[in-house]
């Protein structure tokens, strides 16, 4: 085999006729020992001769038909060979048309990267729209039956303070919304409002109470009268008569304590009312009355003794 | 020698008999088949050079390659041809 290495340029330059007398007789001389290399020439021969005398008269000539378009059709697409830009478009696999798949790509880039643009901004924009619609209505509700009419139902209430002192508000009005906002702002008034006479949870109603201390307003107030009298948590009932008695105990929330007095079912809150009510500077008409009625018919002895530790602090002043 | 020769020719001869001409037949489409299991570049350099009778010049320029690459690519393609057919005996 390693001698057959040597002849293989000479059965080349055979192949194509390109061959000396010289090197010709060095290859016949070969090709008797070697089989190899006979063989190889043979076909060859067989070859040439195989098509330029019969190959019209092969029966079978559609492959070879076949090829010649193959080839003449290369031929045409691939005449010369030189690097063109406009052969990146043109090549016929998708897979190597580099191109036209950054051109792809990067449209595809650039509607997904704007269009996520635009569509935040749209949703920002009617996010504040929808939260400003809500203030308006916020600004309008300034009691607790303006409230009621609202058309704006605040549920799922969460809230807390932020470092900065503003209030982190989350809640459901038809659709989640997180707002920040100061104690002053109507939006918190109207959420603390609404958490504390909707449908939330508990913890958040107990939130609600302890930031509506530093809430000054009309429909906060009511709310929490509402939340004293009606929630069915103890604790909500008991924070919110906590919260209303250290506000200044005007009419509306005397009242709510003596329906708390008269109508309560827990001791203790109906100890605080008794607590509350007989507070130094404090006027209450028919209070006397009020207690007098506790003494005798209220079930719980604490109240009673409560009641009258009340009554002779109030005959001593 | 002769043997393996008449694998190859499919040239007819006058005087041959009817079961001559079909083992003829049988090995044209040996060839045939050998040629199919050739890879298209080497398959193309036979074709251009046996059926269509061109030179090394125009082959090269067909095929975009230089001459010495079709000159290896066509004696690979003969030595594929012959193991191909070598297997099929």
């Amino acid at each position: 085999m390693k001698s057959c290495k040597n002849f293989e340029q000479l059965i080349q330059n055979l192949i194509f006729d390109d061959i000396s007398e010289v090197e010709r007789n060095l290859l016949n001389v070969h090709v008797q020992k070697c089989e190899h290399c006979s063989k190889i020439l043979e076909l060859h021969t067989a070859l040439r001769k195989s098509n330029f005398t019969t190959a019209n008269k092969l029966p079978d000539n559609n492959y070879f038909q076949t090829i010649r378009q193959n080839v003449l059709r290369q031929v045409k697409t691939k005449r010369i060979q030189t690097f063109n830009l406009s052969d990146l478009f043109r090549r016929k696999k998708t897979i190597l048309r580099p191109a036209y798949s950054i051109v792809v790509f990067f449209i595809i880039f650039l509607i997904g990267y704007y269009s996520h643009h635009w569509f935040k901004k749209d949703v920002a924009s009617d996010r504040d729209l929808f939260i400003t619609k809500i203030r308006q209505a916020a600004m309008q509700n300034r009691s607790l039956a303006d409230v009621d009419k609202s058309p704006f139902l605040i549920s799922q209430v969460r809230m807390e303070r932020t470092d900065q002192g503003e209030i982190h508000l989350t809640f459901n009005v038809t659709t989640a919304v997180e707002y920040f906002g100061d104690l002053d702002d109507p939006l918190v008034k109207e959420v603390v409002t609404q958490a504390l006479v909707n449908y939330t949870n508990d913890g958040s109603r107990l939130d609600a109470i302890a930031l509506s201390t530093q809430l000054m307003d009309t429909k906060v107030k009511e709310a929490l009268i509402f939340s004293m009298l009606h929630n069915e948590n103890p604790a909500v009932r008991m924070n919110a008569m906590d919260v209303l008695g250290q506000m200044q105990l005007d009419d509306q929330i005397q009242q709510a304590i003596i329906k708390v007095l008269n109508s309560e079912q827990t001791v203790q809150m109906r100890l605080a009312a008794i607590e509350l009510l007989t507070q130094e500077n404090t006027y209450i008409q028919n209070l006397n009355q009020i207690l007098q009625e506790k003494i005798e018919r209220d079930p719980n002895s604490s109240v009673k003794l409560k009641a009258a530790r009340s009554l002779q602090k109030i005959e001593r002043r | 020698m002769l043997e393996f020769l008449s694998v190859v020719v499919g040239v007819k001869d006058p005087q041959k008999n009817s079961e001559e001409l079909l083992v003829e037949g049988e090995n044209r489409k040996r060839l045939h088949f050998a040629l199919a299991k050739l890879n298209p570049k080497y398959r193309n350099t036979v074709f251009l050079r046996y059926y269509e009778g061109k030179s090394l010049k125009e082959i090269a320029a067909i095929m975009s390659c230089s001459e010495g690459v079709v000159k290896n690519r066509l004696f690979r393609s003969l030595r594929k041809l012959k193991s191909i057919l070598d297997e099929l005996k």
